[in-house]
C-alpha cells in the first residue's frame, strides 16, 4: 500500500531552543491505524501539529500523498485546499477548535471553507449530527456544552470535512466511560470505512482497543520503537523506560504490594510473589 | 477576621465575575423558553430594538413614554420574562440615570417654570453668573415633567434591550448583525470575544476558589494584591497562548483569511406578519 503521509528526519525546537522532536521519521499507509505514544512532553502533540502543517520543523520534510508540505506551498490556495481537505485534526482541548456562534455553524464551517455549497454543506452536517447523536445540541453555543459534548462537536466539525486522514490528539481525555466507548466504536467504524487514523495518546488501553501500529516516542523526543499494539504493550521494559508505566506500591489489607502499573491498562501483578508483609 | 476583610476586594471582583456567568446562563435559559418574542427571528428583534430605541428618544411627552412602557410590559409578560427581576434592575438603573442625574433640573434655578412645590422663599430674586435665582425656589411642573420623561426614557430603553437580549440566544443575536452587512470575519471575532470572556471568567472563578480552599491563615493586603496581579498576568499569557491555538484550529479547518459563514435563511411568513405588526405599532407611537 502507498504511503499517504511521510515524515523524514523531523527536528523541532520551540523558540529554536527547547527540543520537542529529534530526528523523527515515520510513514503512514492509506487506511492504517497508527498511535503515537509517549509520556507527557515527549512531543506527541508537536508531531501532530507538524503533520497538520500548523507549525514547520527546523529540519526535515513532510509529504502528503507524495507532495511536500512546506510553509511556502501552504500559502498557495490550491495546495491549502488539497491539504486541508485530506487532513482533519481533533485538538486535545476542544475549546480552541470551536469558534463559531452555534454547534450547527461549527459543523458547517469546514465544508463552507472547502467551497461546498450551503445545501451540500447542510446535508453533510445533518448526516454527521445524526451519526454522532447530537441533533439536540444544534443551536447551542459551544461554551454551553459539557466536556464530552464539546469533544463530540469538535470531532463532528472534523468529520464534516470528510478528511482521508484523521489526526486525533488525546481523543479520550476527559470523556466519561460511555462517551469513551462511543468514541472507540466510532474510530473503529471510521477505520473500516477506509479512513487513516493517527492518534497521539498516553492511554495504553486505547491502542489495545484499536489494535493499531504504535510509534513510541522517548522522553528524549526520538522514536524509541515501532511495532504492533501487542508487541509494544507486552514490552514492559520499554514502557518503563519511556515512562508509560511505573513502579507502584499499595496495600491489599495488611499486605504491601509493589509492581509495575499503568493507570490505563496494567494492573497486573502476582499478589503472592510481590507481597511484602 | 482580618484575612476576610483583606480579601474583600477580591471577593467583590469575583462576585461580579460569578454574576456575569450566572447572567449568561439565565439569558440562555430565558431565550430557550416558549414565548412571544422567542418565536421571532433575531433579525426582526434587532430591527425592533433599533426602531423603538429611536422612537423612545424622539418622543417628548410623558403619554407616549407611558404607552411604550405598557407595550413593553405586555411584550415581557407574553415572552414569559421574570418581571420582578427585569423591572427591579431597569427601575433601579432608571432611578440612578434618570431621577438622580436629572433631579436638579426639576428646580426652577435650572429650568424656569411654574413652581408646584416651593422649598425656600428669599427676600428677592438674584442673578449669579448665568443663573437667575428667583425669589421662590422650588420644584416646577416643567422640571418634574422633564425628570419623569428622562426617567421613563431610561427605563423604557433598558426594558427594550432586556426584552431583546433575554429572548434571543446571544449567538443568534451576533449572527443577526449580518443584517447590517458586517463582514463574516467581524462576526467571528465578536463570537470569539464573547466565548473567551465566558471561558476566562470561568477560569478566574476557579482560580479564586482554589486559592480560597488552600488559604489557612490571614492574607495580607499586599499578598492579595500580589495574587491578583499574578493571576492577571497568568490570564494574559493564557489568552495569548489560546489565541495562537485557536488560530491553529481555524487553519486546520480550512481558514485561509476569508471566512464563509452560514447564509441567513429567509424570514418566515410568521415573522413577516409579526414584523408588519411591530412596524404598525412603531408608527402609532411616532404619531402619538
Amino acid at each position: 500500500m502507498a504511503d499517504i503521509l511521510r515524515l523524514e528526519n523531523i527536528t523541532y525546537r520551540y523558540h529554536n531552543m527547547i527540543p520537542a522532536l529529534d530526528n523523527v521519521s515515520l510513514s503512514v499507509q492509506r487506511g492504517e491505524r497508527l498511535a503515537v505514544i509517549g509520556s507527557n512532553g515527549c512531543g506527541k502533540s508537536t508531531l501532530l501539529h507538524i503533520m497538520n502543517a500548523l507549525i514547520f520543523p527546523q529540519s526535515g520534510e513532510v509529504y502528503l500523498e507524495g507532495q511536500q508540505a512546506t510553509e511556502k506551498r501552504l500559502k498557495e490556495k490550491a495546495f491549502v485546499h488539497f491539504f486541508r481537505q485530506r487532513m482533519g485534526y481533533l485538538f486535545q482541548d476542544p475549546d480552541v477548535q470551536l469558534f463559531c456562534p452555534t454547534v450547527f455553524d461549527e459543523l458547517l464551517f469546514g465544508p463552507l471553507q472547502l467551497g461546498l455549497t450551503q445545501e451540500e454543506s447542510t446535508a453533510r452536517v445533518l448526516e454527521i449530527m445524526a451519526m454522532l447523536q447530537m441533533e439536540n445540541l444544534k443551536d447551542r453555543p459551544s461554551y454551553m456544552l459539557s466536556g464530552g459534548e464539546k469533544k463530540r462537536v469538535a470531532l463532528g466539525a472534523v468529520l464534516t470535512m470528510n478528511p482521508d486522514i484523521l489526526l486525533l490528539d488525546e481523543p479520550g481525555n476527559g470523556l466519561d466511560p460511555r462517551s469513551y466507548s462511543l468514541l472507540v466504536e466510532l474510530m473503529v467504524a471510521l477505520s473500516e470505512a477506509g479512513k487513516t487514523i493517527i492518534v497521539a495518546t498516553h492511554d495504553l488501553s486505547l491502542i489495545g482497543e484499536l489494535g493499531c501500529r504504535v510509534v513510541v516516542l522517548s522522553e528524549q523526543h526520538r522514536v524509541e520503537k515501532t511495532g504492533s499494539a501487542e508487541e509494544i504493550i507486552g514490552d514492559e521494559e520499554l514502557l518503563l523506560r519511556v515512562n508509560l508505566i511505573h513502579e507502584h506500591v499499595h496495600y491489599h489489607g495488611s499486605s504491601v504490594h509493589r509492581h509495575v502499573h499503568s493507570h490505563y491498562l496494567f494492573h497486573r501483578h502476582n499478589h503472592k510473589e510481590s507481597c511484602e508483609e | 477576621m482580618a484575612g476576610h476583610s483583606r480579601l474583600a476586594f477580591l471577593d467583590r471582583g469575583l462576585l461580579a465575575v460569578s454574576r456575569l456567568l450566572k447572567d449568561t446562563y439565565v439569558q440562555w435559559d430565558l431565550s430557550s423558553k416558549k414565548g412571544l418574542f422567542q418565536c421571532f427571528d433575531p433579525r426582526l428583534k434587532l430591527l425592533f430594538l433599533i426602531f423603538f430605541a429611536v422612537a423612545i428618544s424622539l418622543k417628548r411627552d410623558l403619554f407616549s413614554e407611558i404607552v411604550v412602557m405598557v407595550m413593553l410590559l405586555g411584550f415581557s409578560l407574553l415572552s414569559r420574562l421574570p418581571l420582578v427581576a427585569v423591572y427591579s434592575r431597569t427601575i433601579a438603573l432608571g432611578f440612578v440615570f434618570g431621577v438622580l442625574v436629572s433631579f436638579p433640573s426639576a428646580c426652577n434655578v435650572i429650568v424656569p417654570g411654574t413652581v408646584v412645590f416651593p422649598l425656600v422663599t428669599l427676600t428677592g430674586s438674584h442673578d449669579l453668573l448665568f443663573y437667575h435665582i428667583p425669589r421662590t425656589i422650588g420644584f416646577t411642573r416643567e422640571g418634574l415633567q422633564l425628570v419623569a420623561l428622562l426617567s421613563l426614557r431610561v427605563v423604557n430603553s433598558l426594558t427594550l434591550c432586556t426584552l431583546v437580549l433575554y429572548t434571543t440566544p446571544f449567538p443568534d443575536l451576533i449572527k443577526a448583525l449580518r443584517l447590517f452587512h458586517l463582514p463574516s470575519v467581524v462576526i467571528l471575532i465578536i463570537t470569539l470575544f464573547h466565548k473567551y470572556v465566558f471561558i476566562l471568567a470561568c477560569s478566574l472563578e476557579e482560580m479564586h476558589l482554589s486559592m480560597k480552599s488552600r488559604l489557612m491563615s490571614s492574607f495580607t493586603s499586599a499578598g492579595a494584591r500580589t495574587w491578583a496581579t499574578d493571576r492577571m498576568a497568568y490570564i494574559y499569557r493564557k489568552t495569548h497562548r489560546t489565541c495562537e491555538d485557536v488560530f491553529g484550529g481555524m487553519l486546520s479547518r480550512g481558514f485561509t483569511g476569508e471566512v464563509r459563514l452560514t447564509e441567513s435563511a429567509p424570514l418566515s411568513r410568521l415573522n413577516w406578519i409579526a414584523g408588519s405588526a411591530l412596524l404598525a405599532l412603531w408608527f402609532i407611537v411616532i404619531l402619538l
